[in-house]
């Protein structure tokens, strides 16, 4: 039985939605030229996965199989449409910002995969847990995309100024440095997986 | 009328490209690009579907959803058209063409999830687009989608051939590899 | 119960579960906020552009719900309206409020929203001029046509298209629904 916090530790690190599983990608890239959509994304997504995992686990014995697909597909499109509808209400600038980007939670592959691998074979407790993981995983790959591209593209963090008068790189803003900034972290994660590695061996 | 159509499957195409500028369809654009014939039958495949899914999200916005004032409802009634119609293809192809079944029966069911699908009805409809002009975009940003695909592919062939650094081989090398792509499709920004 | 029905019955259940969760969140959550702001909003602008007014009139259409545009009234006239107006630029769709006058002369245009890029389309903020060229235009007799009767901002063309295309759309509204006819 593997514990709550387990499961926490395994969304963040061991099983990291963006870097390790490379899931969910078009928000990942999309969204990311400031830190705050970073956050606004990835906990948007959070309250889906969570959603999701609470209904597919709870409904677990009463879904048939062969209708699980679409079941869990419109479990995911009624959460989305809610997070959707309450953005729209209390945070309208950032709901701008994101656009399209919401309505496509939907087909945000990570859900999906978390209702179909975890949450329909297992406890509410772990399927929650599991969503909380994945969704803070997901949060804080987002922010860190994102704060690297807002602080080379405007030369702020989170808006606040941190280089006065900064020239700005202005390929982070564009989707060429959210694709260059994602390899380059991949190549560093995995470049310090092989050290550790190295390190084990020696 | 035929000019704004073509503007609009060159902006859907090239210039608003929609893997390189509208950063839509990122997981098969970075799953399926290893080899260009396998790139070529996920595009075919991503086209049709595009082009019906573009007509029947149209006329189901058009006379359910405003009618009935549901417009929430859009996103839900969306995918589940999707992936009905992919379901439905599936079947159609799997009948009528099992040659055509086998090059592209592998990739049908990865089309629900790719988020261009979803997301050029979702844009045709934002754009205030007519049936033919919501079309023609599906049909635009599909061959954006398969040239994205395709170009990827030839490079990452190339690229299986060159020593690499393992730290840089696979995904790292090919997000680079996109990002420059990308660089490169945003000279076209303000041709149209 | 054979095992198609129980399929159907159990799709159709949670079809409905959803259908009806999410017309409450709309029908008394979200949408009462969403109206709130958005008339919140129309008034600071009609306050505005369109001072003195003894009472602004929402004309909305009535198939949609949605306010078609706004009216000024004074004495029992209409003086002035005010048209909200969009297109797709290039990062989303760019949201102007025509206001003319009751002979359909164009006193302001005011950029809404916008999501351009920063840099290039953003300009159409940054630099005023732009919009500012709408004004004294007509919206029954002028056309409005990108580098023909309106000038685009240099570096900017998607931008200033859409925002071109978008007071075209209100004068095409306003010749067919507001001219001769007055408030419908």
């Amino acid at each position: 039985m593997r514990s709550f916090w387990q499961d926490i530790r395994n969304g963040i690190f061991t099983e990291n939605p963006v870097f390790v599983m490379l899931l969910g990608m078009c928000p990942v890239l999309g969204v990311t030229t400031q830190a705050v959509n970073g956050i606004g994304m990835g906990l948007a997504t959070t309250f889906v996965l969570l959603g999701s995992n609470l209904v597919v686990s709870l409904l677990r014995k009463v879904i048939p199989g062969e209708v699980r697909i679409p079941s869990f597909i419109v479990v995911i499109a009624t959460f989305v449409t809610m997070v959707d509808l309450l953005m729209l209400s209390y945070l309208p600038d950032l709901h701008k910002v994101l656009g399209i980007f919401i309505p496509l939670i939907v087909v945000n592959c990570l859900i999906l995969q978390r209702a179909e691998a975890l949450a329909s074979k297992n406890s509410l407790g772990r399927a929650l847990g599991d969503a909380l993981g994945m969704g803070i995983g997901f949060t804080l790959a987002l922010t860190l995309l994102g704060s690297i591209r807002e602080f080379l593209g405007f030369g702020t963090l989170f808006s606040i100024t941190i280089i006065p008068n900064y020239i700005p790189f202005s390929i982070m803003r564009e989707s060429t440095g959210g694709f260059i900034t994602l390899g380059l972290l991949l190549a560093f994660f995995r470049w310090y997986s092989i050290r550790k590695q190295r390190g084990k061996q020696a | 009328m035929i000019r704004s159509i073509l503007v609009i499957v060159a902006s859907a195409a090239i210039v608003n490209n929609f893997v390189f500028k509208q950063v839509l369809g990122i997981c098969p654009f970075l799953g399926i690009s290893n080899k260009v014939e396998t790139s070529l039958g996920m595009g075919a495949a991503v086209t049709f579907v595009m082009a019906m899914a573009s007509a029947v999200t149209w006329a189901l916005q058009r006379y359910l959803l405003i009618p009935l004032k549901l417009e929430y409802l859009q996103t839900i009634m969306f995918i589940l058209v999707i992936a009905t119609l992919v379901q439905l293809v599936e079947m159609f192809i799997k009948k009528s063409s099992p040659s055509l079944y086998r090059a592209l029966g592998v990739f049908l069911p990865l089309i629900t999830t790719n988020c261009a699908v979803l997301g050029v009805a979702l844009l045709n409809i934002r754009s205030e687009y007519n049936l033919a002009e919501s079309v023609f975009n599906g049909v635009g940003a599909a061959i954006g989608f398969t040239l994205a695909l395709v170009l990827l592919a030839g490079i990452r062939e190339r690229l299986d051939e060159s020593e690499v650094s393992p730290v840089f081989q696979g995904l790292p090398l090919a997000l680079i590899v996109a990002g420059i792509l990308a660089l490169a499709f945003s000279g076209f920004q303000g041709v149209i | 119960m054979p095992k198609s029905l129980r399929l159907i019955f159990v799709l159709t259940i949670i079809c409905v579960v959803s259908a009806s969760s999410l017309s409450y969140i709309y029908n008394n959550i979200a949408g009462p906020i969403i109206e709130e702001r958005n008339t919140e909003a129309a008034l600071k602008i009609l306050n505005e552009y369109l001072p003195g007014a003894d009472d602004y009139q929402f004309v909305k259409n009535e198939e949609t719900g949605k306010t078609m545009y706004y009216a000024a009234i004074k004495s029992g006239g209409v003086f002035g309206v005010a048209l909200p107006t969009s297109a797709m630029g290039f990062g989303g769709p760019v949201e102007l409020m025509v206001v003319s006058d009751s002979s359909g002369t164009i006193t302001n245009v005011i950029v809404l929203g916008q999501t351009e890029t920063p840099g290039y389309g953003d300009k159409i903020i940054t630099q005023p001029e732009f919009v500012e060229q709408f004004v004294n235009m007509n919206l029954i007799s002028d056309e409005f046509v990108i580098n023909s009767t309106v000038d685009a901002i240099a570096g900017a063309t998607v931008t200033s298209e859409a925002a071109t295309k978008a007071v075209e759309k209100a004068a095409q509204f306003y010749k067919s629904n507001i001219a001769n006819g007055g408030s419908k």
